[in-house]
C-alpha cells in the first residue's frame, strides 16, 4: 500500500503559515571528510557538555550513556 | 505517531510555567549553546544547538544551575530521561528520521516559536506553540524544519512511555 501523504490537523487545515517541510538540498550519503568531521563533533559535544558537569562519576555516566543509550536508561529516580 | 499531550499528568503544569521557563531561556548566555552533534541529521549540517539539562538521567549541573526554576519543573516529571532545550536556527532542517529507544516518548514543548516552523511525525504536520506540548513517539520517522528568519527554541523531554501507553500500543 502507497504511504499517504503528511496531513495537517484539521484546526491548522485552512492556515497558510503552516508549511510542509523544504526540499532537501544535500545528498543523503556523507563523504569520507563528512564522516570524519562527525566524528570530531561527537569529541566536541563530549568535552563541552562533560564539562558542565560536577564529579567524575557522572562524567563518566553521562559518556558512557551517551555511547551505549538504551542499556543505561535510568532507573525512575534522578539522582 | 502524536500523542494526546492531555494523556500526561505533567503536561499541565509544565504549560503552566511557561513563562518562567521562557524568563530562564532569555536569561541564558550565548555560549552555554552548544551544536548538537549528529550533524548528518542536518540538511545543511548546522543549526541545531541544544542546552542539557538532563541527559539519560545525568544532571548536566552548571546548566540546571542557571535554569533552577526550569530544573525542577522537569526534573518532577515521572520517567524522566532526557531534558533541555532545542534551538533550530533560521532555515534548518533536520532531515526525516527515526530515534531508536522503544518504550521512551518525546515531549517538545514550544518556548520561543515563530510561525513558519513545522513538525511532521508519521504521516502529520503540526506546528509548535508557545506554551503547548506536543508528545510523539520518537521511533515515528519525523522531521523538523525552520523556514522562518528567527530561532525556534523548544523545551525537549524524553521519558519512559507510562505503563498505560504501553499496554494500548501492545493492544493496537
Amino acid at each position: 500500500m502507497e504511504p499517504s501523504p503528511p496531513t495537517l490537523p484539521s484546526q491548522l487545515s485552512d492556515s497558510v503559515l503552516l508549511e510542509g517541510p523544504p526540499p532537501r538540498l544535500s545528498p543523503a550519503r556523507s563523504t569520507l571528510l563528512q564522516d570524519l568531521e562527525q566524528g570530531l563533533e561527537y569529541v566536541r559535544f563530549i568535552w563541552r557538555v562533560s564539562t558542565r558537569i560536577r564529579g567524575w562519576r557522572n562524567r563518566c555516566r553521562f559518556i558512557v550513556g551517551l555511547v551505549f543509550w538504551k542499556p543505561f536508561l535510568p532507573k525512575d529516580g534522578l539522582d | 505517531m502524536y500523542c494526546d499531550a492531555s494523556q500526561f499528568e505533567f503536561v499541565p503544569s509544565l504549560e503552566q510555567h511557561w513563562s518562567v521557563v521562557k524568563a530562564e531561556l532569555d536569561a541564558l548566555p550565548p555560549e552555554v549553546f552548544v551544536p548538537y552533534p549528529e550533524r548528518y541529521l542536518l540538511d545543511k549540517r548546522t543549526g541545531w544547538d541544544i542546552v542539557g539539562l538532563y541527559f539519560l538521567g545525568v544532571k548536566i549541573d552548571l546548566n540546571c544551575d542557571l535554569c533552577p526554576q526550569t530544573a525542577s519543573l522537569v526534573r518532577a516529571i515521572p520517567g524522566l530521561i532526557t531534558a533541555g532545550f532545542s534551538r533550530l536556527a533560521p532555515g534548518a532542517h533536520i532531515v526525516p528520521h527515526s530515534g531508536k529507544p522503544v518504550g521512551v516518548l518525546r515531549c517538545h514543548m514550544g518556548i520561543d516559536v515563530p510561525p513558519r516552523c513545522g513538525l511532521r511525525v508519521g504521516s502529520e504536520i503540526r506546528r509548535w506553540e508557545n506554551g503547548r506540548c506536543l508528545v510523539f513517539d520518537d521511533t515515528s520517522e519525523h522531521e523538523a524544519w525552520n523556514r522562518d528568519e528567527r530561532y525556534r527554541t523548544v523545551l525537549l523531554l524524553d521519558f519512559k512511555a507510562p505503563d498505560w501507553y504501553t499496554a494500548a500500543d501492545r493492544a493496537a
